[in-house]
């Protein structure tokens, strides 16, 4: 399915737009190549391989959710620039929060961002969750702006959200509950199987990236008076109006 | 526990989100930039919320005067007025909000204030309104005056907000 996936993401031609995606499922793809030669060659180490390489992709996630801040919004410039604020805010809370953690424990080396989560599984699962935050983000902003993203954007942004909410709850119960792992890893697999679906299907035809191509500068076309220039010096007035608390009038 | 119901809660709310979007949600999106129809949001008559909502006289002369039956009629109408008169102001809301996403959508520069401010103003005016549905189905609409007027001043702002819009309250004598 990965295979299949990066030839439909040339064919459509996506790739060179996204090259974050395009890294990260070919990541993904040698990194399952790599599992099954570590598995016949050295099972021993199969296990810390495996962790090390979903890290590795979670943190390469990331950058994916970048650029889908910045394609899904393509066509909406002043929108892609408030979105991308709010990304970088997120992330550099995240950051903080994680650094004040590491320095809380007084383990400022390489070994304490291992020792933030008791095991590997709670370190992804931290980080599937920041991404699940940064993709609500992502999707309020684009139900709040009603904005539908290009088929094929859509379906990228559809399918990691859906195996990000889903590994989300398969890695916390697994944390918790031990017993459930390999019931848990065969659903897991299957969730997994629907995503590349997802992204299949959504890249088997190349579309229009987003339904606006090139921002306007001069105002809404069919209303060139509205500004939302004119909003912030409104907002002064309400500011005003709040403070003197005069009741609310009407024109 | 704790940490399993908010962790799987997240991810629960990641996947319906995405489901509710993918079916639902983007039925009201737009492909591009769709027509104003009008800049002009019009509010009902805020005389008679005041009836509607506030007036007991009405309701005593019917109770005094007239059987029970008729009685449970007259709430009944008064009610549907109620629900009418707050589906009109739900709908300026709406209005409102579309225009400025209209407006927000080709502009290139957003403040990020501005933004936020705007959407807290309509979520504390679709708050009010859903709370308000409730209350006058429940309830009946009097004794309520005080919330609509809370309804008009969000709407007010919100209108503010959006810029040269202009803001129409027809009033309506009392008859």
């Amino acid at each position: 399915m990965l295979a299949l996936m990066l030839w439909r993401g040339f064919r459509t031609r996506l790739w060179p737009k996204s090259p974050v995606f395009s890294t990260y499922i070919a990541f993904d793809l040698a990194s399952s190549l790599g599992g099954f030669a570590v598995l016949s060659a050295k099972p021993a180490i199969y296990s810390s391989y495996y962790w090390s390489s979903q890290i590795i992709g979670d943190l390469l996630g990331f950058g994916v959710l970048w650029e889908f801040y910045r394609r899904a919004l393509a066509g909406f410039a002043g929108i892609a620039r408030f979105a991308r604020l709010g990304y970088l805010v997120l992330l550099v809370l995240n950051l903080t929060r994680a650094l004040l953690n590491i320095f809380n424990r007084s383990l400022w080396n390489a070994a304490s961002l291992w020792s933030l989560a008791r095991t590997t599984i709670d370190v992804e699962r931290n980080l599937r969750l920041t991404q699940a935050v940064f993709l609500l983000g992502l999707l309020l902003a684009l139900m709040y702006y009603r904005i539908r993203p290009g088929r094929n954007w859509g379906g990228l942004i559809w399918g990691y959200g859906f195996w990000v909410g889903t590994s989300l709850i398969t890695l916390t119960v697994e944390s918790q509950l031990p017993g459930f792992a390999v019931a848990l890893g065969y659903l897991q697999q299957f969730v997994t199987m629907v995503a590349l679906t997802i992204w299949v299907v959504s890249l088997w035809k190349p579309c229009p990236e987003s339904p606006m191509e090139s921002p306007i500068e001069n105002g809404h076309p069919h209303a060139p008076d509205l500004r939302l220039e004119d909003s912030l010096v409104t907002l002064a007035r309400v500011r005003a109006h709040l403070i003197s608390g005069i009741k609310p009038h009407y024109d | 526990m704790i940490e399993i119901f908010l962790y799987t809660s997240a991810g629960g709310l990641l996947v319906a989100f995405i489901v509710w979007l993918v079916f639902h949600g983007f039925s009201r999106t737009e492909t591009a930039l769709e027509p104003i129809a009008s800049t002009v949001i019009e509010l009902p008559p805020r005389a008679l919320a005041d009836r509607i909502f506030s007036d007991t006289v009405d309701a005593e002369f019917v109770a005094k005067n007239f059987p029970p039956a008729l009685l449970e009629m007259y709430r009944r109408e008064r009610r549907s007025l109620a629900l009418a008169w707050l589906k009109a102001v739900h709908h300026a809301g709406v209005q409102l909000y579309r225009l400025h996403v209209s407006v927000a959508r080709g502009s290139s520069i957003l403040n990020p204030r501005v933004e936020l401010q705007v959407a807290c103003e309509l979520l504390g005016l679709l708050v009010i309104c859903y709370t308000l549905y409730a209350l006058v189905w429940l309830r009946g609409p009097h004794s309520l005056s005080r919330l609509v007027g809370r309804v008009l001043s969000l709407t007010t702002q919100l209108s503010l907000y959006v810029g040269p819009a202009s803001f129409r309250q027809p009033e309506i004598d009392r008859a």
